[in-house]
């Protein structure tokens, strides 16, 4: 038990924050939308518009790309994008280049969840670890557990603040268990998976991670004598003769006006959770085969399934709600863990009032920085600031009751604050777009339910 | 999946009711049994997850209903009580030296050490696997965090470093040695 303790404890500020801004990131595409409400949104689209994107793109390249992704819309972003994983821009329904994506708040959100916005490689082993922790305090908190199955049910709520937040903690750790060890071991993978590469290129393949990742994931094709144009329309003609259940949700042009370059086109495949199949075609349009992520070695699928299956982006907006309820529980469960140890011990001190300002400063900051991101303010500066206004107001008051009551009042407001300012930056009829109108709708339904039960509680 | 939905429900309220059962009530006497017939309940749910949605999505789904349905039921059983909102005495406490120098101890053999025992020891384990490369690297990517994760348990419960850090440096040793070996 002492090591489940001293674990959680040392891993409890950073799980929280992960957490936390792992349930938002759910919604990652619906907060970009709601960012970017005026980016003309369409379904279908046509070969020739495919192909009138890619020339608008090249005229604006200094140097030809190695690869050209063109995004293809989706239901959940119906918006088509290219970019060569530098620069960026939207595609307007007749061909030409609309804006680039904004690099916001929620640009802000996933860097955040990703790598805490520390140097990339530190960042993602940090995130990464914290994911081995989690599966390592689940095992170790069911060992840990006396009463397991007669505390199975048991839910004090009120009374003493201890045994509240045991309850809590424990209800929510025991049943949802097989879930969070899933998000743990799928967290970790993310940021672990390029040690291990790197460590196994270096023994067995002589330092050449491509060797090493062409053998688990697949080798590209090698194609020569291309044809001058990419025929788009023949490749997707083929590929629902190949694949007619498949659904394309990016191209990948490799090569791109070159002897060598062909054509890949990623393709979800119903009630899987891979991340797509990748079928290759000659610039011809001619198939050349697929990669083998959907039936190919176990290993080759389910590293591929990792991301679907980490983040909830499969089926639909149900798993994607799912997801961000089980991610909050998870964020609860890590509140739930420091609040028991707190209240074990027999002092208060600073500690307890910069837990109130991670636990209820955090969504306070999130809020208030998205607000100031669409002022046009650095997202990542306004959150910054504000968690340290919060931390030295709270060590300032000394009084963790008053302190969690003030923020989440301060909270309340800001979250409606957002949608207010949203409202007069866009206007009604984009704040109510399509584009806007879940985030919009969800953001004064949290406010105004969390006002009631805080005002029911009082 | 209205059929998976209601069997969850079902079976994790047939768990419910049979752990809530006490002593002297008609339904105590069979208390093992609903218990048993529940959890085969909650299987013929994650069948029907799975016949609906397929066999990746039906286990996903399947899993987070067991954990809603659970909840559900835990908040039924909620006991409310006026909360007691006593705050203690607040002092400038600090953590001792010595506990801050186990902590950075700790820290510096759990994290680096401890990663790179856990990575080279889950390339060494898989190398004698059956497995097409793909597989075996993949089943190293899911070992590699649990024993670190593990690892990390065993160092913050142990009293002192100097045992563990030993064990796992020999270990790391072990497994470079079997992978430089071939």
């Amino acid at each position: 038990m002492s090591g489940h303790s001293w674990l959680g404890i040392s891993v409890g500020a950073l799980m929280y924050l992960v957490c936390l801004t792992g349930s938002l990131a759910v919604f990652f595409e619906e907060f970009e939308r709601w960012e970017q409400p005026h980016i003309e949104e369409y379904q279908q689209y046509s070969a020739e518009l495919i192909d009138q994107a890619v020339g608008h793109a090249l005229q604006r390249f200094k140097q030809l790309p190695e690869s050209l992704y063109v995004v293809l819309p989706t239901d959940d972003v119906p918006r088509i994008h290219i970019s060569d994983g530098d620069q960026e821009w939207f595609v307007n329904s007749d061909g030409s280049l609309s804006e680039p994506p904004v690099e916001g708040w929620t640009h802000m959100l996933k860097e955040l969840h990703n790598h805490l916005h520390l140097p990339e490689t530190v960042g993602l082993i940090i995130v990464a670890s914290l994911g081995a922790m989690l599966c390592s305090l689940i095992i170790s908190g069911l060992l840990a557990h006396p009463r397991i199955f007669k505390d199975a049910f048991k839910f004090r709520v009120g009374g003493k603040k201890h045994l509240e937040q045991v309850d809590i903690h424990n209800r929510l750790g025991v049943w949802g268990t097989p879930f969070f060890f899933i998000i743990g071991l799928t967290g970790a993978f993310f940021g672990l998976a390029g040690i291990l590469i790197t460590v196994n290129a270096e023994m067995s393949y002589n330092g050449d991670q491509e060797i090493m990742l062409n053998t688990v994931y697949g080798a590209d094709p090698i194609v020569s004598n291309s044809a001058k144009t990419i025929n788009y329309a023949r490749a997707l003609a083929e590929l629902k003769q190949q694949a007619a259940t498949a659904t394309p949700i990016y191209l990948r042009i490799h090569k791109i006006n070159t002897d060598n370059q062909f054509l890949e086109i990623a393709a979800t495949l119903p009630q899987r959770l891979i991340y797509s199949e990748m079928y290759r075609f000659k610039a011809s349009g001619e198939f050349i085969n697929h990669q083998g992520l959907s039936d190919g070695d176990v290993g080759r699928q389910l590293a591929y399934s990792v991301y679907r299956i980490h983040f909830g982006h499969f089926n639909g907006f149900v798993s994607k709600i799912l997801y961000a309820i089980m991610g909050i529980a998870l964020t609860v469960l890590s509140a739930s863990g420091i609040n028991i140890w707190l209240n074990k011990r027999k002092q208060r001190s600073f500690l307890n009032d910069l837990w109130v300002a991670v636990v209820w400063g955090v969504p306070l900051a999130l809020s208030l920085s998205a607000f100031f991101s669409l002022q046009g303010f650095s997202a990542l500066l306004s959150f910054l600031w504000v968690m340290l206004a919060v931390s030295i107001g709270c060590w300032r008051i000394k009084n963790e009751i008053k302190s969690r009551g003030l923020l989440i009042n301060m909270l309340l407001l800001s979250v409606l604050l957002l949608v207010a300012s949203h409202i007069v930056i866009f206007g009604v009829e984009l704040a109510l777009s399509p584009a806007a109108f879940f985030i919009n709708v969800a953001l004064v339904s949290f406010s105004i339910m969390a006002g009631l039960i805080v005002h029911y509680k009082k | 999946m209205l059929i998976a939905i209601v069997c969850m429900l079902a079976s994790v309220g047939g768990v419910f009711y049979a752990w809530k059962a006490t002593t002297g009530e008609a339904f105590f006497a069979y208390k093992g049994k609903i218990i048993f017939t529940a959890w085969v309940g909650i299987f013929v749910s994650l069948v029907c997850w799975i016949q609906t949605l397929g066999a990746e999505y039906g286990v996903v789904y399947g899993i987070i209903s067991l954990a809603f349905a659970s909840w559900l039921f835990a908040a039924k059983n909620s006991e409310l009580k006026v909360a007691q909102t006593k705050l203690k005495q607040h002092t400038q406490t600090w953590l001792a030296k010595k506990q801050l120098l186990h902590g950075a101890a700790t820290l510096i053999v759990a994290g680096p050490i401890a990663l790179l025992t856990s990575c080279l020891f889950s390339l060494a384990l898989i190398k004698w696997l059956p497995f097409a490369v793909a597989n075996k690297w993949f089943f190293a990517a899911l070992l590699f965090p649990i024993l670190w994760g593990l690892s990390c348990l065993w160092l913050c419960s142990a009293d002192k470093l100097r045992g563990p850090s030993i064990c796992l440096i020999s270990l790391a040793c072990l497994s470079c040695g079997i992978l430089l070996g071939n």
